[in-house]
C-alpha cells in the first residue's frame, strides 16, 4: 500500500475512533446529569406530595383503604386541576401489593411500582415500558393506615429521546466530517509525499545512468534531510564511478603503453637476431647487431626492475621512520652518476625531520634531480630544497630548463608516458620514472606537485609530515 | 489493487464503520443496564431526613409548615381545660430537666391562681394557645404562649412568665432530649446577633431536621422553642432582628 493512502487512513481512523469516543461520551454525560437534575425534581417533588397526601389522610381522618382511595381521588383531582393538562402519577398501594388507588400511566406495571417500593426510601427506581421511561420513587405514608405506601412516577422519556435525537445528529455529523477529513487527509498525505516521489524518479534517472541528477532540497524536515542525504550519496557515487572510470582508462593506458614499450626493443631484439641466423655477416654488421641486441635486453631489464618496484610501493607495507632530510639529500647526491651534467645546489634546515623511508625518499630526489638536469637548465643549476610549511616539511627540486607543456602536467605521472618520446629513449628512458616518484610520495602520505612554463623552468614540491622526537 | 491492500481497505472501512456506532451502542448498553435497576436518591438541601421524619416533635412542626393558609386563632371555649393541658406537661418537662423544682412550682402557682384568657389554633398535628391574665388592671407583660404536638403531647414552643433557675444552655440541651430530637447527630451550636436574646440564650441548628431550637431567659420571662425553619430563613430571620 502507497504511503500516501497510508497516512490518510491513519488520520481517518485516528479522527474516527476519538469522535466516536469523545462524541458517545459527552451525549452520555449530558444524558446522565439531565437524569441527576430529573432525579433531584423528582425526589423533591415526591416529598412534597407524600406530605400532602399524608395531611389530606389525616384531615379526611381516612382510617381504611376506602377512605385512602377516596383522600387519593380528591388528591389526584386537585393535582389535575392544578398542573391543568398533565395528569398526575402516583398510586397508593400497600406493601403486599394491594392497590388502594391507581393513578399511573399505563406503561406503569404493578411490579414496576412494587420493585420501586423494594428498592426503598433512599433509592430511584428506573423503569421502561411501552416506548416510555418513568422514575419511580416511593414512600411509606404515615397514616393510621399501617403499610401504606405512595408511589409516584416521573416521565423522563424526553430525556432519553433527546439523546436519541442526539446521537442520531452525531452519527450523520460524523459521516460528513470523516468524508471532508477524507479527502483533506488524502490530499495532505499527497503534498507530504511529493518529495519523495521525487526521489523515486531522481533514483530511478541515477540507476538508469543520469549520475548527475539531484534532488531539490526544500525546507528543513526530515524528508528535506532525507533529499540531502540522497544528493550526497549521488555525489559520491559519482565520484567513485569517475574515479573507476578514469582507474579503468588509466589501465587501458598502461596496458597499451607497456605493450608498446615491450613491443619495441622485441622487434628490434628479433630483427637482429634473425639477421644473425640467416648466416654470415660481416664483423662490423655482427658486432652493431650484437650492440642492438644488447642494448634493448638492457632497457627490458631496467624496464621490468622498474615494474617491479613501482609494484612493490604499490602495494605499500613501508616502514616509515624519522629521518633527517639533509641525510636524505645526501643520499641522492652521491647515486648521482659521476659526469651528472649540471650543479645541485642544496638548501636544507638541519634541523628538518621527517617520517620516510629513507632510501625510497633518497630514490625520488635521485629521479628528480635526473629530469631537472635531462630538461637542460640555462644556468646549469638545479636546486635542491626543503622549507618548513604548516606542521610538517616541503621538499622541491627546480631548474631553469625547457619546461613541460601544460597539457601535459596531469598525465606526467602515469606509467610510460614520456612528454619527448625520441629524446627520453635516447637517454634510455622508459616513461616510469615519473610514476615511481608518484607512487613513492603517495606511499609516504603526499603527492607531487608540478609548477612548469615552456622556456621558464620547472619546480617540482613534495610535503612530507614533521616526525617529532 | 491486490488481495491484501484489498482486504487492508475492507478491515479498515468495518473498524470504521463500527466506531461510528459505537455512541449508540453504548448508549444502548448504559441505557440496558440502568433500566429496572435503581439509583440513590439525591440528598436534597433543605429536605427532612427519614430519621427526622420519625421525630413526632419535627414532624408535626414541618407538617403545620407547610400549610399554606394562615392560622385561625378562635377565643378558647374552655380556657381551663386548655391550661390543664400544660400544667398537665410540666411535671414531664421538670423530669427532663428542662425546669427545676422551683421553676415548677412557680409555674403551677401562677396558673392555677390566675384566670387566663386564651385564644386557640389548630395547624394539622399542632395546637396553638395565647393568652393573658384578666387580672384587673391587665397586665400585659403576663401573657403565655405555647404549642403541643397531639401526637405525643409534647411542649414544641413556650413563653411563659418565669425566672428559671437554669442557665439557657443547661436548659436547652434537656429541652434537646425532651423532645427527642437528640437522635439528630448534626446540631451546630448559633451565634446569636449581638442585642438578640439576651445574656442568657443558646441556640442550635439541624440541617438533618430542617430545625431550630432556641432556649433564652430574658430577666422575668423564659422562651422554649423548636421551629421548623431553613438556614436561609434562620439568617433573614437574624437580619430582621427577631428570634
Amino acid at each position: 500500500m502507497k504511503l500516501t493512502s497510508k497516512l490518510a487512513l491513519g488520520i481517518l481512523v485516528l479522527l474516527c475512533f476519538t469522535l466516536s469516543l469523545g462524541g458517545g461520551w459527552t451525549i452520555q454525560q449530558n444524558l446522565h446529569h439531565a437524569l441527576r437534575r430529573a432525579e433531584s425534581e423528582s425526589t423533591a417533588l415526591h416529598l412534597q406530595q407524600r406530605s400532602a397526601l399524608e395531611q389530606a389522610l389525616r384531615q379526611n381522618q381516612a382510617e381504611d383503604v376506602l377512605g385512602a382511595a377516596a383522600v387519593g381521588d380528591a388528591y389526584s383531582r386537585q393535582l389535575q386541576s392544578a398542573i391543568a393538562a398533565q395528569s398526575p402519577s402516583f398510586s397508593l398501594l400497600t406493601a403486599d401489593g394491594t392497590v388502594v388507588y391507581p393513578c399511573m400511566d399505563n406503561t406503569i406495571s404493578l411490579a414496576d411500582q412494587l420493585a420501586a417500593i423494594q428498592a426503598g426510601t433512599d433509592s430511584i427506581y428506573h423503569q421502561s415500558g411501552g416506548g416510555e421511561y418513568h422514575l419511580l420513587l416511593a414512600s411509606p405514608l404515615q397514616c393510621q393506615i399501617q403499610g401504606l405506601w405512595v408511589v409516584t412516577a416521573w416521565d423522563v422519556t424526553a430525556l432519553y429521546s433527546e439523546q436519541n435525537r442526539q446521537l442520531v445528529q452525531y452519527f450523520w455529523l460524523e459521516c460528513l466530517a470523516l468524508a471532508l477529513t477524507g479527502l483533506a487527509a488524502a490530499g495532505f498525505a499527497r503534498l507530504v509525499t511529493r518529495p519523495l516521489r521525487e526521489l523515486e524518479r531522481t533514483a530511478g534517472q541515477i540507476a538508469a545512468g543520469a549520475f548527475h541528477r539531484r534532488v531539490q532540497v526544500r525546507g528543513q524536515d526530515e524528508i528535506a534531510e532525507l533529499a540531502g542525504s540522497f544528493n550526497a550519496m549521488a555525489d559520491a557515487i559519482q565520484q567513485q564511478i569517475t574515479a573507476l572510470e578514469q582507474q579503468a582508462q588509466r589501465q587501458n593506458r598502461f596496458v597499451a603503453a607497456f605493450t608498446h614499450e615491450l613491443k619495441t626493443p622485441m622487434t628490434s631484439i628479433l630483427g637482429y637476431s634473425d639477421l644473425l641466423r640467416l648466416g654470415e655477416q660481416s664483423p662490423l654488421c655482427r658486432q652493431q647487431a650484437a650492440d642492438f641486441i644488447y642494448h634493448e635486453a638492457r632497457r627490458l631489464e631496467l624496464l621490468s626492475h622498474r615494474l617491479l618496484r613501482l609494484l612493490q610501493v604499490q602495494q605499500g607495507g613501508l616502514q616509515l621512520e624519522a629521518v633527517p632530510v639533509a641525510g636524505i639529500f645526501r643520499d641522492a647526491c652521491r647515486s648521482l652518476p659521476a659526469d651528472f651534467p649540471v650543479q645541485v645546489e642544496t638548501h636544507c634546515d638541519p634541523a628538518a625531520l621527517i617520517r620516510a623511508d629513507r632510501p625510497l625518499l633518497a630514490d625520488l630526489v635521485r629521479n628528480l634531480l635526473l629530469n631537472a638536469a635531462a630538461a637542460g637548465p640555462r644556468d646549469g643549476v638545479v636546486r635542491l630544497c626543503c622549507s618548513r610549511q604548516h606542521q610538517g616539511w616541503c621538499i622541491s627540486v627546480s631548474d631553469k630548463g625547457r619546461g613541460i607543456p601544460a597539457d601535459a602536467l596531469d598525465k606526467i605521472t602515469e606509467p610510460f608516458y614520456m612528454v619527448d618520446k625520441s629524446r627520453s629513449r635516447q637517454r634510455g628512458g622508459s616513461g616510469l620514472g615519473l610514476s615511481l616518484c608518484d607512487e613513492i610520495a603517495r606511499a609516504h602520505g603526499s603527492r607531487l606537485e608540478f609548477e612548469s612554463q615552456v622556456g621558464i623552468g620547472t619546480t617540482v614540491r613534495l610535503f612530507v609530515r614533521e616526525a617529532k622526537e | 489493487m491486490n488481495k491484501r491492500v484489498f482486504l487492508l481497505w475492507l478491515a479498515v472501512g468495518l473498524l470504521c464503520l463500527g466506531l461510528l456506532f459505537t455512541p449508540s451502542g453504548w448508549a444502548a448498553i448504559q441505557r440496558m443496564q440502568l433500566i429496572r435497576t435503581s439509583t440513590p436518591r439525591p440528598a436534597g438541601e433543605g429536605l427532612l431526613t427519614e430519621q427526622a421524619r420519625s421525630i413526632p416533635a419535627l414532624y408535626a412542626l414541618h407538617a403545620a409548615s407547610s400549610l399554606e393558609q394562615t392560622l385561625t386563632w378562635e377565643e378558647s371555649q374552655d380556657a381551663r381545660a386548655d391550661l390543664q393541658r400544660l400544667l398537665d406537661e410540666i411535671p414531664a418537662l421538670e423530669a427532663a430537666g428542662v425546669f427545676t423544682a422551683k421553676d415548677r412550682a412557680v409555674l403551677e402557682q401562677y396558673l392555677l391562681q390566675e384566670e387566663f384568657s386564651l385564644q386557640t389554633a389548630k395547624a394539622d398535628l399542632l395546637l396553638c394557645f395565647s393568652g393573658s391574665s384578666v387580672q384587673e388592671p391587665p397586665v400585659p407583660s403576663r401573657y403565655i404562649e405555647w404549642q403541643m404536638d397531639t401526637q405525643e403531647g409534647l411542649l414544641v414552643s413556650a413563653s411563659l412568665p418565669l425566672v428559671a433557675e437554669q442557665t439557657a444552655p443547661q436548659m436547652l440541651a434537656a429541652y434537646r432530649a425532651y423532645l427527642g430530637v437528640d437522635a439528630l447527630s448534626d446540631w451546630q451550636t448559633v451565634n446569636l446577633p449581638e442585642g438578640l436574646g439576651g445574656e442568657n440564650a443558646a441556640a442550635l441548628w439541624s440541617a438533618q431536621g430542617q430545625a431550630y431550637l432556641y432556649c433564652a431567659c430574658d430577666g422575668w420571662r423564659t422562651f422554649l422553642g423548636l421551629y421548623a425553619m431553613s438556614r436561609e430563613e434562620l439568617e433573614a430571620l437574624f437580619d430582621a432582628g427577631t428570634l
